[in-house]
């Protein structure tokens, strides 16, 4: 709830928005608790760095962002409503959509509930390493902490960043006891707010229509829900992407370089929930530059800045080298790099298993393909630059995974069997909210 | 619009029907370790031995025994055992020069070397 309110200040001064309620705080809700897990999180590692309680970086990160809402009190007010796509009142097909989506949201939510039950400690990634490492966060003293990065737990990848761990291990501190419902909560929260996130941000982008298909999209596909309830790192991730994607065209679109910022602090804290996140960190910054030059990039940079700094503090002083980079993963790299039989191998999968990603015989990709086709590839004439920085910033992200798994020292065809759902799952949210933005009109 | 729920409730199906067997197996294997952290120092490296090749059960008993690090090792002073049966502890340490500190009786035990 602190880092939820934390967040949601933050979003609110940097976003803007009313002096009171309005619709669009659904949006600066979800988008501000995501943030706060995020700020909360890098507060109880520095916390633990420095010896300082993190509880009282927190107060002070609280104590800030009120500041800069009464800051900005006087000048406040929404630009959704403003400048609001379509009309708020509902239509009786958007009644029907929105029907749907609650009963797809409601089934999700009776998946998920008897998934955490099954599994409440998590499945295989969220036992060996999320919360492994949360425990020893939580359970080690504050000057032995650094155990659980020991180069003998090479298998639990100490070298992963915290955002999980780090989030799980300061609410048992505030709870004073360890409790599964923590992380399960934390499960809940990053998949249901990525699939709240997208029916909102489209919503606002393109009308409540688009919002609503873009939602039932996204509640169709299992896959991220069960990944949710299994307590997998790759959910939240792919919150940040689409928290990125959203971000950086509401800044466009309302020229709000606030918006900029919670772009970039997006981006960098994908960055400090998994390695794969700093990949998409550089692939976002990387299609922004190529697409849009400047615009916003300093605001951009400047929400990044303080993540990506935690995240440096924690590669050099505490993180192991990882098994992939590091001395063991080297060793034949160029070889691997000069295979071609690997990027055979690496196409043949992502189409396999790219068919199989979802709940149809048919394969969502292919579904949201004939959706673009029969909509026709129409961008609302004020995003000049967010369509194309999203597709190619998903289309980066995708090739620096690909080329991971090229260099990958293990057995690839077990690394692509174990992994390439979950990537995908990472990139899901951002490719239906970069289709919905390239989309025509329904 | 019931394509799409039906369709869902299938891929939800088949993945809980998976998850479904191995829940119970966890759940035993999770509660027989945290018993053993007890017994176990607050910090420090112990060693883990046990008669079956699987690492699932390994990681699980780090997983159970954290923020004592877990080594798949028998050099170590202290030893976590992690047998197929309860009567297979003895034959475990004895294979290893090692003798039973405390044994669980559900197949887990905590060794040492002998001096």
């Amino acid at each position: 709830m602190i880092a939820a309110l934390t967040g949601f200040l933050f979003v609110r001064a940097l976003g803007s928005g009313p002096r009171g309620w309005c619709r669009h705080d659904f949006l600066r809700l979800i988008l501000g608790a995501g943030t706060g897990a995020g700020l909360c999180s890098a507060g109880f590692f520095l916390g633990l760095l420095s010896g300082i309680d993190g509880r009282l970086l927190e107060a002070l990160l609280l104590v800030a962002a009120a500041i800069a809402v009464a800051v900005r009190w006087k000048r406040t007010k929404c630009p959704f409503c403003a400048g609001a796509t379509g009309t708020a009142r509902m239509s009786a097909l958007n009644i029907a959509l929105a029907a749907a989506l609650g009963l797809l949201l409601a089934l999700d939510a009776m998946a998920f509930l008897e998934t955490a039950r099954q599994a409440p400690h998590g499945q295989w990634d969220a036992r060996a390493l999320w919360n492994l490492r949360a425990r020893f966060l939580y359970r080690a003293d504050v000057r032995f902490w650094r155990d659980g990065f020991t180069p003998l737990l090479n298998w639990s990848h100490p070298d992963y960043p915290l955002l999980l761990p780090a989030c799980i291990a300061r609410s048992w501190r505030i709870l004073g006891r360890e409790s599964r419902a923590v992380p399960i909560a934390l499960g809940f929260f990053f998949s249901f707010g990525t699939a709240g996130l997208l029916a909102a941000s489209v919503s606002v982008l393109r009308g409540t229509r688009h919002g609503l298909l873009a939602g039932l999209a996204l509640a169709a596909t299992p896959a991220l829900f069960v990944h949710g309830a299994s307590q997998y790192a790759d959910v939240p991730v792919a919150f940040f992407v689409l928290a990125t994607l959203a971000c950086i065209t509401l800044a466009d679109r309302f020229g709000a370089p606030g918006f900029a910022v919670l772009a970039g602090a997006a981006a960098a804290m994908a960055g400090w929930t998994k390695n794969e996140g700093l990949a998409w960190f550089c692939a976002f910054l990387a299609a922004r530059v190529i697409v849009a030059r400047t615009r916003h990039l300093w605001p951009l940079l400047a929400g990044a800045a303080p993540f990506l700094a935690v995240i440096l503090v924690f590669k050099i002083g505490v993180a192991p080298p990882g098994d992939i980079f590091g001395v063991a993963g080297r060793a034949g790299m160029l070889h691997r790099l000069l295979d071609a039989s690997r990027y055979a191998l690496i196409f043949r999968q992502v189409v396999e298993h790219a068919w199989r990603f979802g709940p149809l015989l048919v394969s969502p990709f292919v579904i949201l393909g004939v959706f673009l086709l029969a909509a026709g590839v129409r961008p609302d004439t004020r995003d000049r630059f967010a369509p194309r920085t999203s597709a190619l910033a998903l289309f980066l992200a995708a090739a620096a995974y690909s080329l991971v798994f090229v260099l990958h020292p293990l057995d690839l065809a077990w690394v692509l069997k174990t992994g390439l759902d979950r990537l995908m799952v990472q990139l899901w949210p951002g490719i239906v909210f970069a289709v919905f933005l390239a989309a025509g009109p329904t | 619009m019931a394509l799409l729920a039906l369709g869902t409730l299938a891929g939800y199906r088949s993945a809980l029907k998976q998850n479904a067997g191995k829940a119970d197996v966890i759940a035993w294997n999770i509660a027989r370790f945290e018993d053993l952290r007890a017994v176990l120092p607050a910090r420090g490296i112990v060693g883990y031995v046990s008669d079956a090749d699987d690492t699932e059960t390994y990681y699980l008993a780090q997983y159970c025994l954290a923020p004592v690090v877990v080594v798949r090792d028998v050099s170590r002073d202290l030893i976590v055992a992690n047998a197929k049966s309860p009567a297979a502890i003895a034959k475990l340490a004895a294979a290893n020069d090692l003798a039973v500190v405390r044994d669980f009786h559900d197949g887990v035990a905590v060794l040492r070397r002998n001096r």
